[in-house]
């Protein structure tokens, strides 16, 4: 964190959730991670969005790294931006100074909360309770998607694997994390 | 559970949605000369059918964007997927 920044000096008040660590599956509460989210509004959002981040944008359903920050496609004008919470800020505050208004770049890192799930069993852990088929073939590393976690909204991307095993980051709603916590925590 | 093709997402599982009811029901207008009938059927009464049917579903947990699905409400087999603001040829598919 950047100490002159105020807005990474925000503290975090959300629970602290106990990381899991098991054969085959960890998940841990991934701290530190800024996340942001773009959103362009008119037709030529794509367009738009390169003149703003200066890289082509990511194709639905797919994540793309650019320097320190990762850039993932949610829906039509609409992308999440995720890195080192002062970077992402910093972003941020770049986008918000052109002052255009077909634009909008909110941080909401303090809003959500980050976990990293790794392991041969990450699949089976996440099956249980999202109805994405993260299968390689449906869902290879670079993908990601907003869909569901139980009863709570889940956005996932997935990492370049660890050996053998598949890596995923998982980002929730903070009041949600300790919910998220606990349906790992038995499945 | 039906399997879902979002125009911008892929195939979901309909859990990720919500259906939003029939499709291209148009509000009657100049509002001053609609019928108290015609205004109730606007408001209160949608077709039902069995067979063929144009739905409107939302992606409410993916890409939160509208759609139209045509489906047959027999056997849940989705003829169609189309955007918003188009219309499907009748009888080109359900």
């Amino acid at each position: 964190m950047a100490d002159s920044n105020p807005t990474a000096l925000l503290r975090r008040t959300g629970p602290d959730v106990a990381d899991i660590v098991r054969p085959g599956l960890s998940v841990r509460t991934e701290t530190g991670l800024g996340i942001a989210k773009l959103r362009i509004f008119g037709r030529a959002a794509d367009a738009r969005f390169q003149e703003i981040a200066g890289i082509a944008p990511p194709l639905p359903c797919r994540e793309i790294g650019s320097g320190d920050l990762a850039f993932a496609w949610l829906a039509p004008g609409e992308w999440l931006i995720t890195g080192a919470e002062a970077a992402v800020a910093a972003w941020v505050e770049r986008a918000t100074a052109l002052g255009a208004d077909d634009l909008l770049a909110i941080d909401f890192s303090h809003a959500r909360t980050a976990f990293l799930l790794e392991g041969e069993s990450a699949r089976a852990a996440l099956a249980a309770h999202c109805p994405l088929d993260l299968w390689p073939d449906a869902f290879p590393a670079g993908a990601a998607a907003r869909s569901l976690l139980g009863d709570t909204g889940l956005f996932i991307a997935r990492l370049a694997d660890t050996g053998d095993a598949p890596r995923f980051r998982i980002i929730v709603d903070q009041t949600m994390a300790a919910y998220a916590g606990r349906l790992f925590a038995r499945a | 559970m039906l399997l879902i093709t979002c125009p911008h997402c892929g195939p979901r599982a309909e859990i990720e949605y919500r259906c939003g009811g029939e499709a291209h029901v148009e509000r009657p207008g100049p509002h001053d000369q609609v019928s108290d009938q015609a205004w109730a059927d606007y408001l209160f009464y949608r077709a039902n059918p069995k067979g063929g049917h144009r739905e409107r579903w939302l992606h409410v947990a993916g890409c939160g964007q509208w759609f139209n699905v045509a489906r047959d409400t027999i056997t849940h087999e989705i003829a169609a997927v189309y955007p918003m603001g188009e219309t499907l040829a009748e009888g080109s598919a359900a």
